[in-house]
């Protein structure tokens, strides 16, 4: 794998708060490696300094062979934030003609490559009209294709995805996937499970600062979730407690996690557990809404990692 | 340092300004109602021609035998000019209870009782005048008495004159030698008018003109917007940025914090200069203003010098403002406040000849008003290099500390910003 980006015990604190712990992962060309975890999980921040916004205490980057202060390699980057940093007052176009002159891009040049970038993201019926008259979706469409005008190596996105609806998000994930490119890294920060699994080749996945997993989707459920979930649902939530008693007399603690009135069992054989819970749980008068199979998530190799979930699923 | 960055900031924050309704309200017509307004409401039209005093008068002289009478009075009112202008409107009453009643009303300015005999009176000795000043205002009362003394004091001249020449003829001239006549001649007019003073007027041509005191204040309105706009795009320069999402995007471009910033004071630069601009035509072509520049002449290009000079020291102190304010709005009403407040009370836009003393104080130690100060006295009044030089190397030093100290606060700003 040819790296594109090395981080090596990258810390950073502010006060009294370490944002970021310790980190190092390589990201190779060609891959979208995601960052997933919960707000204030320290994504931001070490999106900031992979970006050259903000110096690390210690640890350090190397990005596309080199510094990310030089400012050679910052022509070849970009960072799409979070929130749209649009100008209201300016049309998309005059938008996009700013940002690439930031990057020397100027001219004619500058305006042919809004121009496609505008039709890319499906905004020509706005490419003159101002930002302000924008809906939130264009918006984060227009952010996107702000950060594609110097046809970046290195894609930053932070949070691409949040506040929009289901049907953005897809479109964003398809926009995403074409540009993926061989001789193109992709670093995404996200607290969507769906997106970070739909999106990354590998993950990241990072809580208080720390990365606390990392690698290939399937291979981080296998290492930290199981085979198989099964999920139980109560009529009442007061019986969660007395079904998880219940099941610790003959399974391990750490396979049960109970979380919003329901309980996750992890299992690698759940065709024999699954009626044996169901028996169990009837037998000390726990009424079961529902109970069933199903894969792990990455929020489960969170959940089983923390014990917390990173957040109520959208859409 | 790149000049496409530093270009893209200029165009971007140029385009931005313009479009924004507000900005363009505060920035170009908000001075332009002042100006407006002084104009035509606080000097209007006319203003700098001499007055004309209404006044009524009473004449009970019957002396028809005399060559002086009251009628002789009433036609050298009627007559009285000053630069072409009559100085009095005059009014005949046939009572001075009705003369007085208008007086007091305010009707007229003041009135004049032409006794009975003041024809035989004037012509045979002394004679009296019963002069009314109506009092509405100390001022108007002292110019009210004072032209009235002076055109008494004129008339009663010209009488004496008369009377000495008349008197003259009654010396048998076979009998008195010449020399003799001319000195009791003199004496005579001695007597009559001691001390014969003359009077000069030397008062700057261009400060009576209403033409110059519109200049005057064309050049006050683009103080006053500079001082709040300055402030106000000094102070919102990053802040406005960084509550807008776009800071971290910009830096995390090839874009150095000297581009940032340098873009940023060249766009208010521009903003500003075009503001400028719209003022002095507007000044000159609709309110008449009289503001003379010419590119041929060196020491006017201390105005546009000046005027880059001043733009340069409100956005540093916009800067010094930043580190006080949390938001962009609180930042504008701040500047808008401070902004006309200064400008009110630095001699800016009210002439610093009506402060009291200690108010001056202000004014001549604050560089901004060296520097519109210095305009004025160039292409308004005239005045030559080095009778402003010293208000041109004070404002621009200023300037320069005050924008070094403002790039330094911007560049704290940004690292504080960006870590937050």
């Amino acid at each position: 794998m040819r790296v594109a980006v090395r981080v090596n015990g990258l810390t950073k604190r502010f006060g009294d708060k370490t944002a970021v712990d310790k980190v190092s992962f390589n990201v190779g060309f060609g891959e979208v490696y995601g960052l997933l975890g919960p707000n204030g999980a320290g994504k931001s921040t070490l999106i900031s300094m992979i970006a050259g916004v903000i110096e690390p205490d210690e640890g350090t980057i190397e990005v596309l062979g080199g510094e990310v202060r030089d400012s050679e390699i910052r022509a070849k980057i970009n960072y799409c934030p979070q929130n749209p940093a649009l100008y209201d007052d300016l049309t998309g176009l005059e938008n996009l003609i700013f940002y690439s002159s930031l990057y020397g891009i100027t001219g004619r040049r500058a305006l042919e490559k809004a121009r496609e970038l505008i039709k890319r993201v499906g905004l020509e019926g706005y490419a003159n009209k101002p930002v302000k008259i924008y809906s939130g979706g264009m918006k984060k469409r227009l952010n996107l294709a702000a950060a594609l005008m110097n046809e970046p190596r290195l894609l930053i996105l932070d949070e691409p995805t949040t506040g929009m609806d289901p049907q953005m998000r897809r479109e964003v994930w398809q926009l995403l996937s074409e540009i993926k490119d061989s001789d193109r890294a992709i670093i995404i920060s996200t607290h969507y499970m769906d997106e970070a699994e739909a999106l990354s080749d590998r993950v990241a996945i990072m809580d208080s600062g720390r990365i606390i997993a990392e690698g290939k989707t399937e291979d981080l459920k296998r290492s930290y979730a199981s085979k198989s979930v099964i999920s139980i649902e109560f009529f009442n939530p007061d019986d969660q407690q007395k079904a998880r008693e219940a099941l610790c007399r003959y399974l391990e603690p750490r396979d049960i996690v109970a979380i919003n009135g329901s309980i996750r069992v992890y299992s690698e054989d759940p065709d024999t557990l699954l009626p044996q819970i169901s028996l169990d749980l009837f037998k000390v008068g726990v009424k079961i809404a529902s109970i069933r199979v199903v894969k792990p998530t990455l929020e489960d190799v969170f959940l089983r990692l923390t014990g917390r979930r990173i957040m109520e699923v959208e859409g | 340092m790149r000049a496409s960055a530093i270009k893209a900031f200029v165009v971007k924050d140029f385009k931005e300004t313009f479009r924004d309704k507000v900005a363009v309200f505060w920035m170009i017509a908000w001075p332009l109602i002042w100006l407006v307004l002084t104009a035509y409401i606080f000097i209007p039209p006319g203003t700098d021609r001499p007055m004309t005093m209404r006044i009524g008068l009473v004449n009970y002289d019957v002396s028809p035998g005399f060559p002086v009478n009251g009628s002789i009075l009433i036609r050298a009112l009627e007559e009285a000019e000053y630069k072409g202008v009559k100085l009095f409107n005059v009014k005949i009453y046939e009572d001075k209870a009705l003369l007085l009643e208008d007086i007091k009303r305010g009707r007229i300015d003041a009135g004049i009782i032409i006794p009975e005999n003041f024809g035989e009176n004037l012509t045979l000795g002394q004679t009296t005048l019963e002069v009314y000043v109506g009092a509405r205002s100390i001022q108007s009362t002292q110019i009210n008495r004072y032209m009235l003394e002076r055109f008494i004091e004129e008339f009663s001249r010209v009488v004496s004159e008369e009377k000495i020449a008349w008197a003259m003829k009654f010396i048998p001239g076979e009998y008195v030698p010449l020399e003799v006549l001319e000195v009791v001649e003199g004496f005579l007019r001695g007597l009559a008018k001691p001390v014969n003073a003359t009077f000069t007027e030397v008062l700057p041509e261009a400060l009576i003109s209403r033409e110059a005191w519109i200049g005057w204040y064309t050049i006050g309105a683009i103080g006053m917007t500079m001082l709040y706009s300055g402030l106000n795009i000094g102070s919102t320069a990053l802040l406005e940025e960084r509550q807008r999402g776009c800071l971290h995007k910009i830096l995390a471009s090839p874009t150095t914090p000297s581009e940032l910033i340098f873009g940023k004071i060249l766009s208010g630069i521009l903003s500003l200069s075009i503001t400028s601009v719209a003022i002095i035509v507007f000044g000159v072509f609709v309110c008449g203003a009289k503001i003379h520049w010419s590119p041929l002449r060196a020491e006017h290009w201390i105005a546009p010098i000046m005027l880059l000079v001043l733009a340069s020291l409100t956005l540093g102190m916009g800067s010094i403002l930043s580190l006080m304010v949390k938001s962009v709005g609180g930042a504008s009403n701040l500047s808008t406040s401070l902004g006309l407040m200064l400008a009110f009370l630095t001699g800016i836009w009210f002439p610093r000849e009506w402060f009291p003393a200690w108010m001056r104080i202000l004014a001549d130690y604050s560089p901004a008003t060296w520097a519109v100060d210095a305009i004025r006295d160039v292409i308004v009044f005239e005045a030559g290099l080095m009778e402003v030089v010293h208000y041109v190397i004070g404002a621009a030093l200023a300037a320069l500390a005050v924008l070094a100290v403002g790039v330094m606060i911007y560049r704290r700003m940004l690292k504080k910003y960006l870590e937050k």
